[in-house]
């Protein structure tokens, strides 16, 4: 869903879903508006990437892999794993991406990030926090 | 003797005695409020290794009472044994660690640790790329993370194999359990920080007062090794949250870690992925060539 | 001999003639053990409060976890090992006139080992856990931890010098003549103990991997140099108050012995802190950042820099006035060298050498640390007591060797006046 900045007569804030323009039927109200003014705050900042890269072309709600292979919106990791193999491989084997729950899994479950939870997929560089306070030191009087 | 009269040197003698006594009683007057044991029980306790099956049922009962007592809390202190064929080991991805101490906060309620100095077992040195060199670590940055140029590396307990902490104890207060963790008792630790002057890693912590936590933020899940309050005077240190390993699941740090940069598990256990970390990526331990045999690794993924 | 049965009597006869003169004697007696006292007691006031409210009240930390008390516990372990520089010539090569003086050196043993064990005592975290420590009831981590060998090798040493002090001023205050075979063993003894002590004491430290500023051979060797200064050059000063305020008769020859003694070893002593600095300062890198802390600061922290460098100043002036004085005709030159020698000593081997040990952190951090006033309070305290002591010591033993502390009754069998 985009943000249009705009909101109805109940104050909803009112979205439109990418296939609207990008689906089957554009819709009519849409059509002709520049795509930049409408894709408002949608940075697209993944390496040299077109939106028809992983978006299909026709149906913006569909991904598909490099030989055209649809893949379901949930299942995006297997889209980012054709380009990021090691990182990948790095989450398949627990040292890439954070989770929670049991080491041993014949004990509980374990609950693990998509990667889309750290990695947004438009612009997936993590962003920079702020950090937890620093320690408290005894002794020290700077 | 030398004396004119004998009598009298010794009634003076007396009378400054008394005033000996007294003065040294009113100096050590603020002893009074002393209470380091609760009971004669908590005196006489034995090393936790000398401690059957019925008699550390009392103890436990004993603390979890007397936590209740003191902070209205009711805490269940359990004491959990190593599994049988785990050897656990760390390791920390310094590619993808971003220095946001999420670890060290959750370390520090995890583990009930003392409020007002912001105690943790976890200390992150913020590091200059291309160079490992501890001297020029931060462990004070305040500025968003992770900075450019900079590599996050955060340092707690090792565990190590041959852990100098564990040689230098006079009493064996702390020693290493079968699964690799090293353990501190409590209750019977003097307090001679001769452990804290042998850790090459700054990993042990002191209790120089009575640490304190509010009781609505006591974290009630506890261990006799691990978290559960402790009090002053006495040692502590990473027991890589053994009331949560043991029962199979990960340590605080670990799901506080939002990156995922941190992998634990069974290294006897061929398909862990501690165990394919430590095949597959480049890992070093600090200060290896100290000897010490740390259990906690540190890789790049490039 | 007396018989077994009459140290029933004259035991307790002999203890409570000891009481007596240690309470006896005139103004400037009284004066000293009052301000004695009262320094003691302050510090007993101090130490009460920390072990309420913890060790929190000092100025440690958990990146300086040692300072003053166990720096203060290595240079009184030091003085107790340099007592051994009088019983060598004493015994072994038979120096009569220091023969006559060297229970002085035995008291002072006994005085630095009360200090010494009262450091480490005020240091621990749970002093009211310390029956942990004992074989058998606790759990005693011997041979494995130095710490145990050192509990050995104090209590060992206190024990042998008690013995032998006791032994000789029991025997002529019954008015016998001591009986070698009771005490002659325990002082050859002694001797080996007293290297023992303070080697044990440096493995403490130099054992240390991830300490480089201890993790040095170096360590035990300057440990005993130093003792071999600081011990003869406190014996010195006492000898000489001994000579002006008592009616002991203390010969030059002993004092001009001790001073022979502290010529050699005080060069040595330089010639090791040479040694180290060197190879500290040649070396450079990492593992010298201690060095350059304790000499020179560290990234602006510099707070050792003027106590290192006045030991320093001290300690070559002391070696000049040994060197340069002749101890016929200018004695007062080597009292001041022994006084120097002594604070010298006691920055070098105290806080000189604990604190930098911990300064910069294993993980290379900088946090200082200088004691605060409850540490002070508490040191001075326990140097008072020992000071009581060695006071106490000396009195009843000068009464006893100048025949003023006499047994009433003679014991039932004929005796040989000593």
């Amino acid at each position: 869903m985009v943000d249009t900045e705009r909101v109805d007569i109940n104050g909803t804030p009112i979205g439109v879903a990418c296939g609207t323009c990008h689906g089957p039927s554009p819709s009519e109200s849409w059509a002709g508006r520049e795509g930049e003014d409408f894709h408002t705050g949608l940075q697209v900042v993944h390496g040299d990437l077109a939106c028809e890269s992983c978006h299909d072309a026709v149906d913006k709600t569909r991904l598909h892999l490099s030989d055209n292979t649809p893949v379901d919106m949930l299942d995006a990791m297997t889209l980012c794993a054709q380009c990021h193999g090691t990182q990948f491989r790095d989450y398949r084997r627990g040292s890439h991406g954070g989770m929670s729950g049991y080491w041993d899994t014949t004990r509980g479950p374990r609950e693990r990030n998509h990667c889309v939870e750290c990695h947004a997929p438009h612009a997936p560089a993590v962003p920079r926090v702020s950090p937890a306070p620093p320690p408290i030191d005894r002794g020290a009087h700077e | 003797m030398i004396d004119e009269d004998p009598t009298r040197r010794l009634a003076l003698k007396a009378g400054g005695a008394t005033l000996g006594a007294a003065a040294f009683a009113r100096a050590l007057a603020p002893l009074t409020e002393w209470k380091p044991t609760t009971s004669v029980d908590e005196f006489l306790q034995k090393h936790y290794k000398e401690l059957d099956a019925a008699e550390m049922k009392e103890v436990l009962a004993r603390l979890e009472q007397d936590t209740l007592e003191e902070t209205g809390v009711s805490v269940s202190i359990a004491d959990p044994r190593p599994l049988p064929g785990v050897r656990f080991a760390y390791a920390l991805n310094l590619s993808i660690c971003i220095g946001c101490r999420r670890c060290a906060e959750a370390c520090h309620k995890e583990n009930n640790h003392d409020r007002a100095s912001h105690n943790s077992y976890i200390r992150v040195l913020e590091m200059e790329k291309g160079s490992l060199d501890l001297a020029k670590g931060n462990a004070h940055y305040t500025s968003p993370v992770p900075r450019k140029g900079k590599l996050y590396m955060p340092v707690q307990c090792h565990q190590c194999d041959n852990a100098p902490c564990v040689k230098v104890c006079p009493i064996e207060a702390t020693w290493k359990e079968a699964d690799g963790i090293v353990v501190v008792d409590y209750n019977w630790c003097i307090g001679c920080r001769y452990c804290e002057a042998a850790c090459p890693y700054h990993a042990r912590r002191f209790n120089w007062q009575k640490p304190e936590v509010p009781a609505e933020e006591i974290n009630p899940d506890q261990a006799y090794l691990s978290n559960r309050l402790r009090p002053q005077g006495v040692m502590e240190k990473c027991t890589f949250c053994l009331h949560r390993t043991r029962e199979g699941r990960f340590p605080a740090c670990l799901e506080a870690c939002p990156t995922g940069a941190r992998v634990f598990g069974n290294v006897l256990d061929p398909q862990s992925e501690i165990r394919w970390v430590l095949e597959n990526k480049r890992v070093f331990v600090l200060k290896e060539d100290v000897g010490t045999r740390p259990r906690f690794f540190y890789f790049f993924d490039e | 001999m007396t018989l077994p049965t009459e140290h029933v009597r004259t035991y307790p006869r002999f203890i409570w003639d000891a009481l007596g003169i240690a309470t006896d004697g005139k103004f400037p007696f009284y004066a000293w053990m009052t301000a004695l006292t009262a320094v003691f007691l302050v510090g007993v006031n101090a130490w009460a409060h920390q072990t309420v409210d913890g060790l929190a009240l000092t100025a440690l930390s958990d990146h300086v976890s040692w300072g003053m008390y166990i720096g203060n516990f290595t240079f009184a372990v030091g003085l107790a090992a340099g007592a051994v520089m009088m019983v060598i010539p004493a015994y072994l090569y038979k120096d009569h006139a220091m023969h006559d003086v060297v229970i002085v050196g035995e008291i002072l043993a006994i005085a630095a080992i009360v200090v010494s064990l009262a450091f480490v005592n005020v240091d621990l975290g749970r002093i009211d856990r310390a029956w942990h420590l004992m074989p058998v009831v606790g759990r005693f981590h011997w041979p494995v931890s130095m710490l145990t060998w050192d509990v050995l090798v104090l209590g060992g040493y206190l024990l042998i010098n008690l013995h032998v002090v006791g032994y000789l001023l029991y025997t002529r205050f019954l008015g016998q003549t001591p009986n070698p075979r009771w005490y002659v063993p325990f002082v050859f003894l002694s001797i080996v103990w007293a290297v023992s002590i303070h080697t044990v004491t440096a493995f403490l430290y130099s054992g240390l991997g991830g300490r480089p500023f201890w993790n040095t051979a170096l360590l035990a060797p300057r440990f005993i140099v130093s003792a071999f200064v600081s011990g003869p050059a406190f014996i010195v000063l006492a000898l000489q108050v001994v000579r002006r305020l008592t009616k002991f008769h203390v010969g030059d020859a002993p004092i001009s012995t001790l001073v022979k003694i502290l010529r050699v070893t005080v060069i040595i002593n330089l010639f090791l802190v040479f040694s180290e600095v060197f190879t500290e300062f040649y070396t450079g890198g990492s593992h010298t950042a201690a060095a350059q802390y304790l000499y020179f600061g560290l990234h602006g922290h510099d707070a050792l820099v003027p106590w290192i460098w006045t030991a320093i100043v001290f300690n070559i002036t002391s070696a000049a006035l040994f060197l340069s004085s002749s101890t016929r005709t200018h004695l007062w030159r080597v009292d001041i060298g022994c006084g120097l020698a002594l604070v010298g000593l006691w920055i070098e081997k105290g806080i000189g050498l604990i604190v930098p040990g911990f300064i910069p952190s294993t993980l290379h951090e900088v946090i200082e640390y200088l004691p605060n006033r409850l540490e002070w309070k508490v040191t001075l305290g326990i140097w008072a007591l020992g000071l009581m002591v060695f006071t106490i010591g000396l009195k009843v033993a000068i009464a006893v060797f100048t025949g003023r502390m006499r047994a009433a009754e003679p014991p039932a069998s004929p005796t040989v006046e000593a």
